[in-house]
Order: C-alpha cells, then structure tokens, then sequence
C-alpha cells in the first residue's frame, strides 16, 4: 500500500484504483453514498469525465455510479500503489 | 396443525379475504418484469432507473381457487430512508403507514445478482422489519456471463430467508417462485411475527444499540407495533436525518424529542449516529 496524502477523487488518473480515505460531503448525500456502497476503505475507479467535466463518472463495487464533479471533489481518495 | 397458536395469534389465512405479496427492491433490477409475469399484466418496463413512480397492483396468476392473492410492484429504492416521492411511497407501503392497505402478507426483495453487494444492503434493511420475505435472485444470467456465480443456497442460509434464482425477462425460475409465494402465504399466520428468529445484520456500537433499545420501545408502544418493526424503524429514524425529517407527520411529539435527546446524547458520546447503521 502506498502511503501518500489523500487526494481528491477528481485528481487521481483515469482507469487508476484507489480506496476512499473521506466523504465529505453533506450528510444527507454521504448517507445515501455509504447505502450505495461508498464506504470509507472502498476500492473506487475514476472511469471518465463526461464532455464537460461534469458529472464523473466512478466504478464502485461492480456497477458504475455517476457523481456531480462537486460531489466526486469532496470524496478523498489514496492510490493503490503500481505493483 | 393449529393446535400450537400462540394465545392472541389468529388461526392460519382463510383463503377468502386478500393477501398482499409486495415487490420490492433497488431501481432498475426487474421488480416490473417480474411483476408483469406474475401477474400477466403488462406494466411499463425499461432499462433505467425510475419507471415505475407509483405502487401498481394486480391478481397473482395461478393462485389456488377462491384465493385473493393480490401482488403489488414498488418504484425503486436503495435504502428505507426515503430521499425522493417514489421512495417514501415503498417506504410507507413496507412500513405498513398506507391506512388502505394492510401490512404485507409476503415481501419478496427482487435483487440483481450482477450487482449483489449494493442490492444486499437493502435487502438486508427489509428482512430486519422482520415479515415473511423472500429473496428472487434475478438476472443471474448477467451475473454469470460477468463470471460471477452465486450459491443461492449459502446465500439463504445467511441471510435466513429463501432465495430463488430467477431471470424475469425469459420466465426462468418463475413457477419454482410462485409456489414458494403461495406455500409461505398457506403456512404463515397473518399478523404473526417472528422474534423468535429476529435478525440484525449490522454491529452498533455498544452506546448507539441503548439508544435504538429505548426508542424501540417506545414507538411499539405508541404504534402498538410488532417488536421487530419497532426495533428496525427506531434504527432508521434514529441514524438517518431524511428518515425522521420525511414522516415528522407520522410520528408524534413524544418520540421526536426522544429521538432528538437520543441523538445529542450519541453526540455527546462522540458516536457517530449518522453512519452506525450503515458501516
């Protein structure tokens, strides 16, 4: 495992793994993300930025979930290290 | 066969007044499908989350003569604390608040085996209200062409209900689900519950399962409710902010403040209320 600082979801590179290390969004968003499976210590991928920029999209436990960009900020992630 | 009843137990279901087999589970996992071949209706289907906004009902085919088994199809959801309309309504109608319907008779969880772990969470929340519930695995077609295979039997031993594999798109597994239906519906007593095997999947922090004690205890005896359903709502009014805020018409002064004082307490406690439940 690696041990660098937490990162924003947003800022990890495309198709990289990474756990979630925070959510920090609002409570009733954070509620609704851990029922869906977002938990802290989840292992995510950052999939693709739709043409804009917003929303992202994100692989979690199987199924992809699309997040506002706002939201997808919020959410602290650590990068798997490359083996 | 009746000779056991529990004093206060209604004998077993006449078969003359209706029973209620409610479809439930997350959006998109094939509640409508299923529901339109058990019941041979043709209700609107679709690929995506959020076609089905209402609750819609309709006769279970092939159900024994002079039986009213009546099945309902529920709009999606992802836990049982409402965030929208469609989701308060499944809400409402699983935590038997309708005045217009009764409780329900059989819940049957439709779960999309190519997306288990997000499904089960769900699945798990409904079976804790402690009513007759089935498990319909669906899609698992998909889930193996994703490689995945699930051992349905391991699965019904964990979570303690049945599970049926099923693909409601070509009719597989149907008729086996349907007779599962309507021998749970023949063996179970209406309004009996279950404390004997009460389940709760999730671990609360020591602090954090006083509280739902209490409050459990005190919603059974303003809504003169099972035990079972008592100690499930008092745990999602009292870890999710929407659960209370949504139904403070439903429930009256007394527990609010209780749920209030709860949560100050947990607070003061330094427990996290808002996320015990789910982690």
């Amino acid at each position: 495992m690696s041990t660098s600082a937490p990162q924003p979801l947003t800022s990890c590179p495309l198709g990289s793994a990474a756990t979630v290390a925070a959510i920090n969004v609002s409570s009733a968003s954070r509620a609704r993300l851990m029922e869906m499976g977002l938990l802290i210590g989840t292992r995510v991928e950052l999939v693709r930025f739709a043409p804009l920029g917003d929303p992202v999209e994100i692989k979690v436990r199987g199924y992809n979930l699309t997040l506002r960009k706002h939201e997808a900020d919020q959410i602290l992630v650590q990068l798997a290290s490359k083996a | 066969m009746n000779s056991a009843v529990a004093p206060g137990d209604k004998p077993n279901r006449k078969f003359s007044e209706p029973a209620y087999i409610i479809l439930t589970g997350n959006p998109n996992c094939g509640k409508t499908t299923l529901f339109n071949s058990l019941t041979g209706l043709r209700a609107k289907v679709g690929n995506y989350a959020g076609v089905t906004v209402e609750r819609k009902e309709g006769k279970l085919l092939g159900s024994p003569a002079k039986a009213d088994f009546r099945v309902l199809d529920l709009p999606g959801t992802y836990s049982l604390s409402p965030q929208s309309l469609d989701e308060q309504i499944s809400r409402d109608v699983l935590l038997n608040r309708l005045p217009e319907l009764p409780a329900p008779d059989v819940i049957v969880v439709v779960v999309d085996a190519s997306n288990l772990q997000r499904n089960l969470y769900y699945a798990t929340q409904v079976i804790e209200l402690g009513y007759p519930t089935i498990i319909a695995l669906n899609m698992i077609d998909v889930a193996e062409s994703n490689g995945h295979s699930i051992d349905a039997e391991k699965l019904s031993e964990a979570l303690g209900v049945p599970v049926l594999p099923i693909i409601a798109s070509s009719g597989q597994g149907i008729p086996e689900l349907k007779q599962k239906i309507v021998s749970t519906l023949a063996n179970e007593t209406p309004g009996s519950n279950r404390a004997a095997n009460e389940v709760r999947f999730c671990e609360l922090p020591p602090a954090f399962a006083r509280e739902v004690e209490t409050l459990s205890g005190l919603l059974a005896k303003t809504f003169h409710e099972r035990r079972t359903q008592a100690n499930a709502e008092a745990l999602l009014i009292l870890s999710n902010e929407k659960a209370l805020a949504s139904s403070l018409q439903h429930y009256p002064a007394p527990v609010q403040e209780s749920v209030n004082a709860a949560r100050q307490r947990l607070e003061a406690a330094n427990v996290d209320w808002r996320g015990a439940a789910i982690e």
